[in-house]
């Protein structure tokens, strides 16, 4: 397995309080990670620590072999997009406005946006869906469309590397769906390696060639959906007793929770 | 597209109403001078016969509003953007207070110096000013983090600790020097030459092109710290740095006009109205629009009563304090 970001016994936390500790986590290039766990398991502190927005107590991340925490800031954001959770664009601001700062990282300073800059920003417009709306205003959007011009804006940034810290909350499941299968798809066509931290269980399975679940800070397990989620794994990472049985269409495991913290639901 | 064109044309409207309030507020004034002599001194100002009233004392106050508006316009917008708060502004942040008190200082302990010494005013308001904001970056910030919430408290609290300084100053001081001070206070451009124009000028040249030069960094801050992260800028370093800028520029511009308050605040506002969010435009903008509303404030304040002036800040703050309290309204 090739991996292309790595974290090495990592540690992090805020204001003194660990979230996690020597953690060891490899991700492999050209394919979706997602990281699974429980609330306050302290997967989106991972997700920010990998990426550097936030300084680990120990440990160091290895991205492309250099640490990540140690390269200028512009590097790293021209090889590693983020989508921060809940992110909200400013009053005023269209969709076109909003991709446009995704090529910051690449332009020279007091110079207008290049022939190839224009030519990246209609590609990530397009490869999102978003060209018709792309001189709206971010706040006359719905919840799905927005989701989408912001993952725009990171493919803007033309980064092998894109981080989405759930990117799926407060949308609806159609608007669920469209947006893991475009980040499949940019997956497959544009070679992009996505990480992401997913709550929809089967969401994650569907949409994602390794997992690694993540309990009280320590990673629990890690590998292709098949061997990590099983009935065992459920209930030692979410407490949550399930059944695991094959989805008839796709042929991936799916879950069917049917009691919680030994509890077994009535009929 | 209909946005875009007005963005395009605004910058040039507001030049354009500039360039007529200073030929309509030459004009205004105790004494009345005829047009045709205001057009011949300003064709030909090295001519015996032009008008010293017009060339001496109110070329140099006009201009001195008009970039002193600019000037804290385009602080109170850079300000805004890195605190992401619309409510910031020099004045309720703290640091016109904090500028004032050290002008009173160096007004108390250096009275003969102060018409030829006017070079180093803007240096002692902007150490104010700086103090004041290192005060509230300090009060402000929670494990490493500037909390907006508190920087409007916070800013209160310094503006009411400088503000009552100088008034135990000002009880101390001789009649004549407490005039002046308490004049410059109230935020007027009255009794300014062409030497407060020489000291601003060179600080404006600096300050502002570097703020204008920081348009793309302000639109990413906006986004919120972890997405500008994400997307390249180093976060904290460039807030400091337009919080140190931003201050500074403040500062001098008060140290000339007095304590002005509110331009920072609404001129700001305004602009984002016309032409949206974007710095590129809404820096210009913001500053034309200060510009000609501190002119405006002051061709009133000259002209309402005749022989008696009001200062142009309290001209400002009778016009722009319910438009503040509407902001507020529709904040919460």
């Amino acid at each position: 397995m090739q991996s292309c970001i790595t974290a090495h016994k990592l540690s992090a936390g805020y204001n003194g309080r660990s979230v996690f500790r020597d953690l060891d986590i490899d991700i492999p290039a050209g394919k979706i990670t997602t990281l699974i766990g429980s609330n306050g398991s302290g997967k989106s502190t991972i997700l920010k620590t990998m990426s550097r927005l936030l300084v680990p107590s120990g440990g160091t991340v290895y991205l492309e072999g250099q640490s990540i925490h140690s390269m200028p800031t512009k590097l790293v954001a021209q090889k590693l997009a983020l989508l921060p959770q809940g992110a909200q664009a400013p009053t005023g601001i269209t969709v076109r406005d909003l991709v446009e700062y995704g090529r910051f990282t690449h332009r020279v300073k007091l110079s207008g946006l290049t022939s190839k800059d224009q030519e990246i920003i209609r590609w990530a417009l397009s490869s999102t869906g978003m060209t018709a709306l792309a001189d709206r205003e971010m706040d006359q959007l719905s919840g799905g469309q927005r989701q989408r011009g912001w993952i725009a804006m990171a493919l803007a940034q033309k980064t092998d590397l894109l981080f989405l810290d759930e990117p799926t909350t407060y949308l609806d499941i159609s608007h669920q769906l469209e947006i893991l299968q475009l980040l499949r798809k940019l997956n497959e066509e544009q070679g992009v390696t996505v990480v992401m931290v997913l709550h929809d269980l089967n969401h994650a399975i569907m949409f994602s060639d390794y997992l690694v679940a993540i309990k009280e800070g320590k990673k629990h397990s890690a590998g292709s959906p098949e061997n990590v989620i099983t009935p065992q794994t459920l209930r030692e990472v979410f407490n949550v007793e399930a059944e695991v049985i094959y989805h008839p269409v796709l042929e991936v495991p799916v879950c069917l929770p049917y009691g919680v913290r030994g509890q077994v639901f009535q009929k | 597209m209909k946005k875009k064109h007005r963005q395009k044309l605004i910058p040039w409207v507001l030049l354009l109403a500039v360039i007529m309030i200073i030929l309509i507020s030459v004009n205004s004034g105790y004494s009345n001078i005829p047009f045709s002599d205001v057009t011949a001194s300003l064709l030909h100002p090295g001519a015996p016969d032009a008008s010293v009233t017009l060339l001496q004392i109110r070329l140099p106050r006009i201009l001195l509003a008009v970039l002193c508006g600019m000037g804290l316009a385009l602080s109170g917008c850079v300000l805004q953007s890195v605190t992401e708060n619309p409510l910031a502004d020099p004045g309720v942040l703290g640091i016109n207070a904090g500028a004032g008190f050290t002008v009173m200082l160096f007004m108390t302990f250096f009275p003969a110096l102060h018409v030829k010494t006017m070079v180093y005013q803007p240096l002692f308001a902007m150490a104010g000013g700086l103090v004041a904001a290192g005060i509230l970056y300090g009060f402000s910030k929670r494990n490493g983090k500037i909390i907006p919430s508190y920087l409007l408290l916070g800013g209160i609290g310094i503006s009411a600790g400088f503000s009552s300084l100088m008034l135990i100053m000002a009880a101390d001081m001789e009649n004549s020097s407490y005039q002046l001070a308490a004049r410059w206070l109230a935020g007027n451009i009255w009794g300014t030459s062409w030497y407060q124009v020489k000291a601003l000028l060179p600080y404006l040249l600096i300050l502002i092109p570097l703020l204008l030069g920081k348009a793309r960094i302000l639109d990413l801050l906006l986004l919120g710290e972890e997405a500008s992260l994400a997307l390249g800028v180093r976060v904290e370093r460039e807030r400091r740095i337009l919080l140190v800028v931003a201050v500074a520029l403040a500062a001098s511009c008060i140290s000339v006009s007095g304590g002005i308050g509110f331009i920072g605040l609404v001129a700001p506002h305004m602009a984002r109205k016309f032409v949206g969010g974007r710095h590129h435009v809404l820096l210009p903008v913001s500053m034309l629009l200060g510009g000609l509303l501190l002119l405006i404030a002051d061709t009133i304040g000259r002209s309402l009563f005749g022989i008696i002036e009001l200062p142009a800040g309290i001209v400002i703050s009778v016009l722009a304090a319910p438009y503040f309290l509407i902001l507020l309204r529709r904040q919460a």
